[in-house]
């Protein structure tokens, strides 16, 4: 913020906290009366919040990554999670698996499925890198930002024409099946979700704290030009990062579909956004962030849907952002930088 | 004397127009030109917030909703007492009461969100405004996703074709004057250096949300016309005001060229206009749409007119062989 003060500014930043406080009072007693009434409901709530965190995080890494190399709103990344998940529809109907089918699929066929899914969105988000972000990257911001929202819209647009508008049943290449354990009954599917989500969240940052390629990412993500000085081969790197993301939101798309299994041509559309309120929650730019921001949002849209108002989750989501971005701009995780004039 | 007279005589050409239109035009052209009126007044108030002050609202949709619903309610309760032949009146009313709702929605967003800048703003409005699509969606007493009004019940449709012409020429000429004015100057300050304009001694964050306020009235006007409108369907349901809105409003800006008012106009006229003549390719004309957008972005992203302002000399230089002074 500028050094001046305002009249207007510190009134409000001395209220925001006060008000957000007390808005925040009301639900979380009700979600707190809900645990001691039913202890076990509860660890099913948290395991099932937990769970779609999980798939949230995914989307969210994706987000988080292309900010920090390029400072840009990817847009376009919910639809490419879409895209992910009509290539999952498309490789189990090669293996005979449809949405109608009622047994689930041996394993061999749910890691096909999912390598064709993460490969294909690479090879999208690669591709999506080089014709409309690179040529514009020394542009002023506004303008990589609406060619994101162009980019999304030609995606949805063609998926509506390809794929048809009408939702697509996901077929259940993992057979459904209820768990009982700690006196909770919950479904198979949830678990196999967060299992490979935090697998995928290991893998990651074992590649970005321990190869080349990610110290090549984290040297783009401090300085772009100082990289470039180290010698570091900035295009390369910048379409692998998308590359990566892209796969990422694939397999969440997988995730995502086997555990509420409709698609359509706008369906990555709310998830995509809330993913991204998952990355500026963790502090945008910031990989643990995004994973943090992912767990944390899907455990809040469960137990707000569980204990407040399904219809009203999603707002809470948006209102979590909002207060956010007011209170500490930087994100949970994320450095807070100050403007220098 | 001189202005009232102008203004007299406009004030009669839409009543004619409002009246004659039915008889000469067919119904196809009313229609469109009712959406052009209605992208017109969208475009140019989304224009005051992320042209002129060079802020970046994503949300605008929003405040369109909360001007339609309040407008709808509105005429919906007086309509019964005063009946159809005060019409009019029950328009006027229901327009300054949902100008008014979305200007207190407006004050109560931009205030704490226009500290923020760039991105994150961008991203605030974004948030507010599916916070206000998805309270609207879980209010029962709206009719929740099934819209309003409920069941048979439709709002009466009042804005006839005069009335959106009027509606979109009324919002360019304010915002006009107001781009063109002190505080217009000021606005643009603050676009073109917030530190500076600050340092100059302009309240920045006082003028940003008096900026984004009149914007958010502007936007529920075209929101409570938009409801009423006599070519339109007569009822209204949150998803019509989701993010896809929001970004139709942001595209015809961008072609136009932010900060420009006439390309403000421009844009939404071409934007109701093109889609209508591509009506025939259906599943294509979206796809064509995303990519001019994109192409634009790549090959000019100022837009058409850029900041500047469509003027009879730029029109001249257009005319080959009468150039006049360097390009």
């Amino acid at each position: 913020m500028s050094p001046l003060p305002t009249r207007a500014a510190p009134l409000s930043r001395r209220l925001l906290p006060a008000l957000v406080t007390l808005g925040a009072v009301y639900p979380t007693l009700l979600i707190v009366r809900g645990a001691v009434a039913r202890p076990s409901v509860f660890l099913r709530n948290v395991l099932e919040g937990l769970s779609l965190g999980g798939v949230y995080a995914l989307i969210a890494l994706g987000y988080t990554m292309v900010y920090g190399v390029l400072g840009l709103i990817n847009f376009a990344h919910s639809d490419v999670f879409m895209f992910g998940a009509y290539v999952g529809i498309f490789s189990a109907a090669f293996f005979g698996v449809l949405a109608t089918s009622s047994e689930g699929a041996p394993a061999g066929v749910v890691f096909a499925c999912l390598a064709a899914s993460m490969l294909a969105c690479a090879a999208l988000g690669v591709t999506i890198e080089r014709f409309a972000y690179r040529p514009i990257r020394k542009a002023p911001k506004l303008t990589p930002l609406v060619t994101a929202i162009g980019i999304s819209m030609l995606l949805q647009n063609v998926a509506i024409l390809v794929f048809g508008a009408t939702p697509r049943g996901f077929p259940p290449i993992v057979k459904a099946e209820p768990l009982a354990f700690l006196g909770i009954t919950i479904t198979n599917i949830k678990l196999v979700d967060l299992g490979a989500a935090l697998l995928m969240m290991v893998g990651l940052t074992l590649l970005v704290q321990k190869t080349r390629f990610g110290r090549a990412m984290r040297a783009i993500s401090t300085n772009l030009e100082a990289a470039r000085l180290m010698g570091v081969p900035i295009d390369r790197v910048i379409a692998l990062t998308f590359g990566l993301g892209s796969a990422l939101a694939g397999a969440g798309g997988i995730l995502f579909g086997i555990d509420q299994p409709r698609v359509d041509p706008l369906s990555g559309v709310q998830p995509g956004l809330k993913a991204f309120v998952a990355a500026v929650l963790g502090g945008i730019g910031n990989i643990p962030g995004a994973m943090l921001g992912g767990l944390l949002i899907g455990l809040v849209e469960q137990l707000a849907s569980a204990y407040l108002s399904s219809s009203f989750a999603p707002a809470i989501v948006f209102s979590i952002l909002v207060v956010v971005l007011l209170v500490r701009p930087a994100g949970l995780l994320g450095k807070v930088t100050r403007e220098k004039v | 004397m001189r202005r009232a007279l102008v203004w007299m005589g406009v004030l009669g050409l839409l009543v004619a127009f409002q009246f004659a239109a039915g008889a000469v035009l067919s119904e196809y052209v009313i229609r469109v030109v009712s959406m052009c009126a209605l992208n017109v007044m969208l475009a140019v108030a989304l224009n005051l917030v992320n042209g002129t002050t060079g802020q970046f609202s994503i949300g605008h949709a929003g405040f369109m909703a909360v001007g339609a619903y309040a407008g709808a309610i509105t005429s919906h309760a007086l309509d019964g007492r005063l009946g159809a032949s005060l019409g009019p009146v029950t328009l006027v009313i229901a327009c300054a009461a949902g100008a008014l709702a979305a200007g207190v929605a407006g004050v109560l967003v931009g205030a704490p969100s226009l500290r923020l800048r760039g991105d994150y703003l961008a991203i605030v409005t974004l948030g507010f405004g599916e916070i206000i699509r998805i309270s609207i969606e879980s209010i029962g007493v709206l009719g929740g996703s099934q819209g309003y009004p409920m069941g048979a019940d439709s709002i009466p449709p009042y804005a006839g074709v005069g009335w959106m012409v009027g509606g979109a020429v009324l919002v360019t000429v304010l915002l006009w004057h107001l781009t063109y004015s002190s505080y217009g100057r000021a606005l643009s300050a603050i676009r073109e250096d917030e530190i500076a304009a600050e340092a100059a001694g302009i309240p920045t964050t006082r003028y940003k949300v008096l900026a984004f306020t009149v914007s958010a009235m502007a936007t529920g006007l075209a929101g409570v016309l938009f409801a009423h409108d006599a070519t339109g369907g007569q009822h209204i349901d949150p998803a019509g005001f989701n993010l896809n809105r929001s970004v139709d409003m942001l595209v015809m800006i961008i072609f136009g060229g932010l900060g420009s008012l006439s390309g403000a106009v421009l844009g939404g006229i071409f934007v109701a206009v093109s889609l209508e003549a591509l009506r025939e390719f259906q599943g294509y004309r979206l796809i064509a749409y995303a990519l001019l957008l994109v192409g634009l972005m790549l090959l000019r992203p100022q837009g058409l007119l850029g900041t500047r302002e469509l003027s009879v000399s730029m029109l001249k230089r257009l005319v080959p062989g009468r150039r006049e002074g360097g390009a």
